[in-house]
C-alpha cells in the first residue's frame, strides 16, 4: 500500500523534469522517510540522486518499503499535465499501475503502468572534492544558460577569491565570474577546474526553479558534484567530465 | 531460473575456453589505452555465434579495473540513440575517477540495418573515429559491415571451439550439477554443436532437464545443428516453454527476423499443438502478433516490435495448458515456398501495372493507384484471350513486352503474334505522330 497527496505539484515536476531527460527508467525507492531515486544514465557519465522528505507531502502513506520501477519519460509528459492541480499518488498494486490523479474542479486519473528494474542498489563512487562552493540556483542556471550560446562545453574553475563559469567557441567567449562575497559558503583548499558537456547541465539547472540553494563540488578534471536542496527534498548530481583532448 | 550459460559464464579472462590468440591480442590492445589513444579507437571481435567474443568483453572490462556500458540489439540503435549513448560516453570522463577508463561494448553491429535503425552506423563511425574510450564491437558476419567501417576497427577473429575444449567444459558443468553422463553422449554434444560453446551447454541442459543422468539414448533428440537447423530449435523452445521468459528468451537468441519465425510458428503450430482450444489460443496470439507487424510496416513504428514479439513467443507458448511430452516434426512455411515459385510472376504483375500508369512515360496513362490497375488484369486477360486486334492495340499504347504478353496469354505463339501487331502499330502510330508535327511546323512557318 502506498498512498501521497501533494498539494502543489511544483517540486514533483520541476525535479522529474530534471532527470527524465537524461534517465530513461529508474527505481524509485518508497519507505516511511519519503521517496529516494538513484539512476545512472545509460552512457554512464550521469548519476541522479533524488530525496523527496516524507514532508514535502502534504500526506505521505506506506505500509512496508517497496520499490516502484518507473518510466521517467512518460512520467514526465503525465506530470506536465499536471498544472497547478493537486496531485494523489497510489498504488494499484493488483493491476501494476501507479494511479496519478490530478484534483482540481475536475479529477483526472492517469494510470502509469509499473516497468521491471534491476534491483542493484547502484554504487555511488567516493570523490574527494577540494573544493565546495554554495551559491544561489539562479546565478548557475544564468551563466549556463550564457555559456550555451557559445559552445556545447563549459569550464568550471575556482581559485580562493572566485568561482569562474565560462565556454569558449568559434562563435566568441563567455565568461561568468561569481565573487566570493555573493556565494552562501565558499570552502576553497585549492584552485581547481574542470570542463563539462552542457548537455548535461542544461537539464540539471531545470531544479534550480524550485531550489533554495546549490552546492557544487568541485575538483581537477574529475566529476562535478551539484547539490540542489530546499527544506524538503535534495537533487543531487554527479557529471562526469569532459575529457580535454591534448 | 538461471540458464547454464549464464550461471557458467567465466567472469575471468583465464577462464574463457579456446581463442587464446584473440583473447591475448584484445588485452594488448586495451592495455595500450592505459598509456594513451591509440590509433585504431576500437576493436571488432568478429566470429561464429558461442565463441566467447561478449564474454571475452565483459570479463576484459572487470579484469582491468574499468566500468563499461553496453548497447546490444535489444535496444533500438537509431542515430539518436547512438549519439545520445556512445557520442557521450565516447567524450566524456567516468564517473568513478577510480576506473581510468570505460569501455563500451556494442554487441551484434552486424545487425545494425533496416529503416528503424537508419542512421546508427554512421553515427557509431563517426564516434569511433572521435573517441577517447575504448570501444569493442561484436560480430558474427564482419564482412556485412561496409569496408571504410571496418579499417575503423583492430580486427580479432574469434575461431569454433575445438571439440576437446568443449568437451571439457560440458564435463566439468557436469560435476558441478551432480550429473552422471555417458562419456559418449557428452562427446556427440560436443561433435553436434560444431565449436559453439553456448549451444553445446544449453543441449546439455535441455537434455538433463529433470534428471541427473544422461545417456547415449538421450541424444537421439539432438539434431545435427547448422544455421538452417536452429530454425527448429527456436520452434522447440517456443512450443514447450512453460514460461513467458523462456519463450521470449528462445526468440531473442534465434538469428532469424521476426517476420520468419511468425511464419514458421504458424506453419508448426498445429503439428505441435493437438488440443482444439489450445490451437485456437495459439492462433489467437499469432494473429495479433501479425497485426503488429502490419501496424509496424505501415506506420514504421519499431516500438511495436516488442508486442509483436511476446505474442508470437510467449503468447503462443502460454496458449497451451500443459506441454507436449513429444518429439515433431517441424515444417518448412508453404508461405515462403509459395512466395519464392511466385517471384517472378509478382515482379510481371508489378511491371505491368506500372506500364498501365505510365508513370516512367512523358504523360501518365491510367490513372490510378497500382492497386487499381491490378485490378484491370483480369479484364485484361480475357480481351487478350478473345480480341487479338484489341490486345494488340492495348500492347502498342502501353508498350506492353513479350514477357508482360505471356503473362495473360499461355500460347506462346498468340503472344508472339500479338506482340508483332503491337509493333506494327506502334511504328504506325510514330508515322503519324511525326506528320502531325511535320504539318504542324508547316503551318507555322508557312
Amino acid at each position: 500500500m502506498f498512498k501521497a497527496r501533494l498539494a502543489d505539484p511544483k517540486i514533483l515536476k520541476y525535479s522529474i523534469d530534471a532527470v527524465s531527460n537524461m534517465i530513461d527508467e529508474a527505481g524509485v525507492s518508497v519507505t516511511k522517510d519519503g521517496l529516494r531515486l538513484k539512476a545512472m544514465d545509460p552512457a554512464h557519465v550521469a548519476l541522479v540522486d533524488l530525496e523527496l522528505k516524507k514532508e514535502a507531502f502534504d500526506e505521505f502513506e506506506v505500509e512496508e518499503p517497496l520499490v516502484l520501477g518507473i518510466d521517467l519519460e512518460r512520467l514526465n509528459t503525465i506530470l506536465k499535465r499536471a498544472g497547478t492541480d493537486q496531485i494523489l499518488i497510489q498504488l494499484d498494486s493488483e493491476n501494476n499501475v501507479l494511479k496519478i490523479r490530478f484534483k482540481n474542479s475536475s479529477t483526472r486519473t492517469f494510470d502509469l503502468p509499473l516497468i521491471e528494474v534491476s534491483e542493484e542498489e547502484l554504487k555511488v563512487p567516493n570523490l574527494d572534492f577540494p573544493s565546495q562552493i554554495e551559491i544561489p540556483p539562479k546565478i548557475l542556471s544564468e551563466s549556463i544558460k550564457d555559456a550555451e550560446i557559445v559552445s556545447d562545453h563549459v569550464t568550471l574553475m575556482v581559485d580562493e577569491e572566485n568561482l569562474f563559469i565560462s565556454a569558449k567557441g568559434d562563435l566568441g567567449n563567455v565568461e561568468v565570474k561569481v565573487p566570493k562575497d555573493e556565494a552562501k559558503s565558499f570552502e576553497v583548499s585549492k584552485s581547481c577546474r574542470s570542463m563539462f558537456s552542457l548537455e548535461y547541465l542544461k537539464d540539471m539547472i531545470k531544479a534550480s526553479d524550485i531550489a533554495d540553494s546549490v552546492k557544487i563540488y568541485l575538483g581537477d578534471n574529475i566529476p562535478v558534484r551539484m547539490d540542489f536542496t530546499t527544506e524538503n527534498a535534495r537533487l543531487s548530481f554527479l557529471l562526469a567530465p569532459r575529457i580535454e583532448s591534448e | 531460473m538461471l540458464t547454464w550459460v549464464e550461471k557458467y559464464r567465466p567472469q575471468k579472462l583465464r577462464d574463457i575456453a579456446g581463442n587464446p590468440r584473440a583473447i591475448k591480442d584484445l588485452v594488448k590492445w586495451a592495455e595500450s589505452w592505459k598509456k594513451g589513444i591509440p590509433t585504431k579507437k576500437a576493436i571488432l571481435l568478429h566470429g561464429p555465434p558461442g565463441t566467447g567474443k561478449t564474454t571475452t568483453a565483459y570479463a576484459l572490462a572487470r579484469e582491468l579495473g574499468y566500468d563499461y556500458i553496453e548497447l546490444n540489439a535489444s535496444d533500438s540503435r537509431t542515430k539518436d540513440i547512438v549519439d545520445r549513448i556512445i557520442g557521450n560516453a565516447s567524450k566524456l570522463g567516468t564517473l568513478n575517477p577510480n576506473l581510468v577508463k570505460k569501455v563500451l561494448i556494442i554487441d551484434e553491429v552486424d545487425g545494425i540495418h533496416g529503416k528503424e535503425e537508419y542512421g546508427g552506423l554512421a553515427a557509431l563511425k563517426k564516434w569511433i573515429k572521435t573517441s577517447l574510450q575504448p570501444i569493442i564491437l561484436i560480430a558474427n558476419d564482419p564482412w556485412a559491415l561496409p569496408k571504410e567501417f571496418r579499417n575503423l576497427c583492430e580486427m580479432v577473429a574469434f575461431k569454433r571451439i575445438d571439440q576437446r575444449t568443449v568437451l571439457k567444459v560440458l564435463k566439468k558443468i557436469c560435476s558441478r550439477e551432480g550429473i552422471t553422463a555417458d562419456e559418449r553422449a557428452l562427446k556427440l554434444i560436443a561433435t553436434n554443436s560444431n565449436g559453439d560453446l553456448r549451444s553445446a551447454i544449453n543441449d546439455l541442459q535441455s537434455l538433463s532437464e529433470g534428471k541427473k543422468k544422461i545417456s547415449l539414448d538421450d541424444t537421439d533428440i539432438l539434431t545435427i545443428r547448422d544455421s538452417e537447423l536452429r530454425i527448429f530449435e527456436t520452434m522447440a523452445r517456443i512450443f514447450k516453454a512453460t514460461s513467458c521468459d523462456r519463450a521470449k528468451e528462445a526468440l531473442r537468441e534465434s538469428e532469424e527476423q521476426p517476420e520468419t519465425v511468425l511464419m514458421w510458428v504458424a506453419e508448426n503450430l498445429p503439428i505441435e499443438y493437438e488440443d482444439p482450444s489450445d490451437l485456437a489460443r495459439g492462433y489467437d496470439s499469432i494473429s495479433k502478433a501479425d497485426i503488429f507487424l502490419g501496424r509496424i510496416e505501415r506506420r514504421q513504428d519499431w516500438g511495436l516490435l516488442k508486442y509483436a514479439v511476446d505474442y508470437m513467443s510467449a503468447g503462443v507458448a502460454m496458449a497451451k495448458k500443459r506441454r507436449y511430452h513429444k518429439w515433431s516434426r517441424y515444417q518448412y512455411p508453404k508461405i515462403l515456398t509459395i512466395y519464392a515459385e511466385t517471384r517472378k510472376k509478382r515482379e510481371i504483375m508489378n511491371s505491368i501495372a506500372e506500364k498501365l500508369q505510365g508513370k516512367k512515360d512523358t504523360y501518365e496513362k491510367c490513372h490510378g493507384s497500382k492497386k487499381l490497375m491490378k485490378s484491370y488484369l483480369p479484364i485484361m486477360r480475357i480481351i487478350f484471350n478473345n480480341n487479338y486486334e484489341m490486345a494488340a492495340q492495348i500492347a502498342s499504347e502501353f508498350e506492353l513486352n513479350l514477357e508482360d504478353i505471356s503473362f495473360f496469354i499461355e500460347d506462346n505463339e498468340t503472344a508472339g503474334k500479338i506482340y508483332y501487331r503491337a509493333k506494327e502499330l506502334t511504328s504506325e502510330r510514330i508515322k503519324l505522330k511525326t506528320r502531325g508535327e511535320k504539318q504542324i511546323s508547316l503551318l507555322e512557318f508557312g
